[in-house]
């Protein structure tokens, strides 16, 4: 009888230690929740969630960010992502395989523009083996959305605060000349802004962002409307004035003879000379017109252009008109310098 | 020591320039070719001139590969290609035998001087058998307003 008492008493401890072991078993083989859908205490409301899966827990971690910035991806680019890896299938059972993960995390490097910033990978599981899959890692990515708002906002404040130094400093420049530089300052701030501002749309639920001042392309068609109301002083002594002015015409600026009080921006002082050689072994003679012109702004010098027209005719009044026509297809260069010094 | 810059920087662009000269004299050779296609391709002027007149004065009666044959078309139908240039392109080109240049001559007489026309006359010269274009067209440069194109026309096609 206490033979029988403690034979029952030794299996009642072997299976009340058994009790636990199973429990954590099931516990640890039972999905969790947040592999399907978002679930608490992980609620998409106050995370930003990204769920991969991979054969090893590194790979489930990457594909967990990947998930995590293609969200930022498809936002920024407007298109969708063709790879059906690791976040769709994740949570689907369906295994992947190693070069769709390479593949996830290049076009992830490609198309995120932007950097993860507070991603914490908050749980892991392990889909265990069966016979007709390999073990299979799974991870949980999160971002606190409040967190990353705030950095966001303080970012966005700075940007707005060196913009708005930069539009002070236009204000102050009275050439259209002088305010490019700090046009051209302002487009990589524009950009960082609109950025940021793309990014905080995903973040904020309410997509409450405050829309960017000032876009690079409104910036691009204010500094081409002030090209447009801008005038270029030729004076009417200078040489070849008719071709010049033809080859300055797609500049849309206007050229005028004297200098009117406000809107000039720009002077071009031209001089040129013609030059004839003795007929060669064909009798003919070749003549170049010279025109040395001198771009200035505000009274700076800003570039000093040397242009040729060649020619050769068996008559030399021909050929020396012949030369200025010449010249006329070189004045592109003229236009092409203008161009470049008043463009952003 | 600027004048030791000055002269190290005349000696070094004399040096750039002599090796350009260099390689257009040693294009003779039919298997140069690919040379002469590079040095057409050069920014500098002078170095495509002078590349058109050495094979002009090689009297090669046909091209000697159909990509040297591009390189020179290239350079006749581009507008903004210096007329010099351009007469030589045609003037080699007709002497080739190559009647898809007829159109870029006849586009390039209209805008270029008289020594660049007057080579381009002398391309068309050898197409006109072929090209019915090229004989037009030299039918109507005898009216040209350069009296020596009018007469350059003129006995060639009283020649024929």
């Amino acid at each position: 009888m206490t033979s029988m008492i403690g034979l029952l008493g030794w299996f009642g401890t072997v299976w009340m230690i058994g009790i636990p072991s199973a429990e954590a078993k099931k516990r640890k083989d039972t999905q969790p929740c947040w592999v399907t859908q978002p679930c608490e205490p992980y609620d998409s409301t106050v995370y930003l969630i990204g769920v991969g899966s991979g054969s090893t827990i590194e790979d489930a971690d990457a594909a967990a960010m990947g998930a995590l910035s293609r969200q930022f991806s498809v936002q920024i680019t407007q298109r969708q992502t063709s790879v059906k890896d690791t976040s769709e299938t994740s949570r689907g059972s369906k295994s992947i395989s190693e070069s769709d993960h390479q593949r996830l995390r290049t076009e992830t490097g490609i198309e995120s523009q932007i950097t993860l910033e507070h991603v914490t990978v908050a749980a892991h599981w392990l889909h265990q083996s069966t016979k007709e899959q390999p073990e299979r890692h799974y991870a949980l990515a999160v971002i606190p959305r409040a967190e990353w708002l705030r950095e966001i906002d303080q970012e966005r404040n700075t940007l707005g605060s060196d913009i708005s130094k930069l539009k002070m400093q236009i204000q102050q420049k009275s050439t259209l000349y002088e305010k490019l530089p700090h046009y051209r300052s302002m487009l990589p701030l524009l950009d960082q802004d609109v950025a940021l501002y793309n990014q905080r749309q995903v973040v904020d639920v309410a997509q409450r962002s405050m829309t960017p001042s000032l876009t690079r392309r409104q910036l691009i068609l204010n500094v081409e409307q002030q090209r447009r109301t801008m005038a270029i002083v030729l004076p009417p002594e200078t040489p070849h004035r008719s071709i010049i002015s033809e080859a300055l015409s797609p500049l849309e600026m206007s050229i005028v003879t004297s200098s009117p009080p406000k809107n000039t921006e720009a002077s071009i002082v031209c001089a040129s000379k013609q030059t004839l050689q003795d007929p060669d072994a064909y009798q003919f003679i070749k003549a170049s017109t010279h025109l040395q012109c001198t771009i200035t702004s505000g009274g700076q010098v800003l570039h000093e252009v040397e242009l040729i027209g060649k020619a050769s005719s068996r008559n030399a009044d021909k050929a020396q008109q012949q030369s200025i026509q010449a010249l006329s297809t070189e004045l592109k260069a003229l236009y092409t310098t203008m161009d470049t010094l008043w463009s952003l | 020591m600027v004048t030791l810059i000055t002269v190290g920087f005349v000696l070094g662009t004399g040096c750039i320039n002599n090796r350009h000269l260099r390689q257009i004299s040693a294009i003779p050779t039919a298997q140069n070719s690919s040379k002469a296609s590079k040095l057409l391709t050069q920014k500098h002027r002078y170095v495509r001139l002078s590349t058109l007149q050495q094979l002009n004065s090689l009297q090669w009666t046909t091209a000697p590969d159909a990509e040297l044959s591009n390189t020179i078309l290239t350079l006749l139908e581009e507008d903004s290609e210096w007329c010099p240039i351009r007469g030589q392109a045609a003037l080699l080109l007709g002497t080739w035998q190559n009647t898809s240049a007829t159109g870029a001559i006849v586009e390039a007489l209209t805008i270029c001087d008289d020594e660049s026309r007057y080579w381009m006359l002398k391309g068309l010269q050898p197409l006109a058998k072929a090209d019915p274009i090229a004989l037009g067209t030299i039918q109507s440069l005898r009216n040209d307003a350069d009296i020596f194109i009018r007469n350059e026309a003129t006995q060639w096609l009283e020649g024929q």
